[in-house]
Parts: C-alpha cells; sequence; structure tokens
C-alpha cells in the first residue's frame, strides 16, 4: 500500500554502496533527504550468522536476499512484436531485496564484527576532523 | 518412450526399465503428448531430487544426513580451505554437522 511521506529536496532509493555516496554530499549540502529501500525490512545479525548463512537452498537456489518475482517482477521481451511477459525464475541477472545492492547482494558481504568496527567514528574524527561525517 | 513401458507406474518397473525411463526423459527421447514440455518436466524432477536429497535436513529432505553420509560431505562450514587440502579424497572423520546441529 502507498505510504505518502513529507516532501523532502531529495530522494535516494537504494542504500547499497551507489546509495550511500550522494548521500553523503547531500549531507554535507544541508539539503534534506530520506533514503528509501526495497521493501523487506533490513536484514538482521540472525540473516547472516553462521550457520544459517550456510543455507545454500535458501540463498544460492531459492534466491532469499533477491526480489520474489511471485510478487513483483520485470517484464521482458526479445522484440517489439513480442508481449512483453514477466520474469518469474531468476538467472544472472539478480535484482535485491532489501538494504544491501552491492555490499550484501553481490558480494556476499556479512556481518562479521571486527574490533576496528567499533572505533571506526573515532578512528575518521581522529584523521580527518569532527565534521568529516556529517550529523544524521 | 518403448511401448512395454508405456501407462506403467515407475515403481512397478525393473531396475533397467526404469533407469530407461530416466535417461529418456532427461535427454528429451520421451515426450508428452499435450502437456508441459519434457525438459521442463525433467529440470524440475531433477531439481527436485537433488534439493531432498542433499539440502540441509532443516528443509525437511536428507533425513539423518543420508544423502551427505552418502557422498561423503563433511557438512557446513567444514569446507574451510585450510581443511580442504588435508581431506582431499580421504574420508570426513566425523558425522556431517546440519545447520541445526550447529545452531
Amino acid at each position: 500500500m502507498a505510504t505518502r511521506m513529507k516532501e523532502v529536496d531529495a530522494v535516494i532509493v537504494g542504500l547499497g554502496w551507489t546509495g550511500r555516496h550522494p548521500r553523503q554530499g547531500i549531507g554535507r549540502g544541508r539539503l534534506e533527504s530520506r533514503r528509501a529501500r526495497a521493501r523487506r525490512e533490513p536484514h538482521d545479525e540472525k540473516d547472516y550468522a553462521v550457520p544459517n548463512i550456510r543455507d545454500e537452498l535458501r540463498y544460492v537456489v531459492r534466491h532469499d536476499l533477491m526480489m520474489n518475482t511471485a510478487r513483483d517482477t520485470l517484464t521482458v521481451r526479445n522484440n517489439p512484436s513480442q508481449e512483453a511477459l514477466p520474469m518469474r525464475r531468476l538467472g544472472s541477472f539478480l535484482p535485491g531485496e532489501g538494504v544491501g545492492g552491492s555490499g550484501v547482494h553481490w558480494s556476499g558481504h556479512t556481518w562479521r564484527w571486527d574490533d576496528t568496527e567499533f572505533k571506526i567514528r573515532s578512528r575518521y574524527e581522529e584523521r580527518y576532523g569532527r565534521n568529516y561525517i556529517p550529523p544524521t | 518412450m518403448p511401448r512395454d513401458l508405456r501407462r506403467q507406474d515407475l515403481d512397478a518397473l525393473d531396475e533397467k526399465q526404469r533407469e530407461e525411463v530416466l535417461v529418456g526423459l532427461s535427454t528429451a527421447r520421451i515426450a508428452f503428448t499435450g502437456s508441459v514440455p519434457v525438459r521442463t518436466f525433467w529440470t524440475t524432477v531433477y531439481q527436485t531430487v537433488m534439493e531432498g536429497m542433499f539440502a540441509d535436513p532443516i528443509h525437511g529432505g536428507n533425513r539423518n544426513k543420508a544423502g551427505w553420509k552418502m557422498i561423503g560431505f563433511p557438512g557446513r562450514d567444514r569446507g574451510a580451505s585450510g581443511e580442504r587440502g588435508e581431506y582431499k579424497d580421504k574420508q570426513f572423520p566425523t558425522d556431517p554437522l546440519s545447520i541445526a546441529d550447529m545452531s
């Protein structure tokens, strides 16, 4: 169902590695922005923890992180005289669902926290100054 | 399809005949009249059997990890590159580990 949101200066759709870059620039310019992700709730730690992440049937065969083509898909035709038909099985083209994009869906980026992750902000501020990370 | 195999249940056939049917389906030498294309049928059957035999038991098949034991698959998290060399072409010393075993 459609959700009406407050009007903003810019909307970024997709929160992967690509989407976060314009967001950072916009944040600096003090434009008001809103981020939108594709449907599904953000993945949580249960999605990625061992042993669940080793579930090949769920992730590799059934494409659990990817678009659910039974509910939402693209239509394809090979030439203009054909009738475009919905793609119901995913092949090499894998549109993702939820937060992630290139990081999660296609690179197999997993949440494996290292000591450094908890010090990232301090490290950036130390090196580039307190204003480097824009306020959220 | 050979005439003597028509209209018979697959499990009523002997092993050689069953094999003939399976090979016939997989090579599209057998076709269905007025029904699903044999490639589509075979792909689905084959995929389903593979999943039932070798997917993690958490999905309901591969009971007691029988499929994994049969082929010597060591299970989840045992394919680490360090171990791979050590156990190459050898029987893995323990029972395979499934997702439920590790949860």
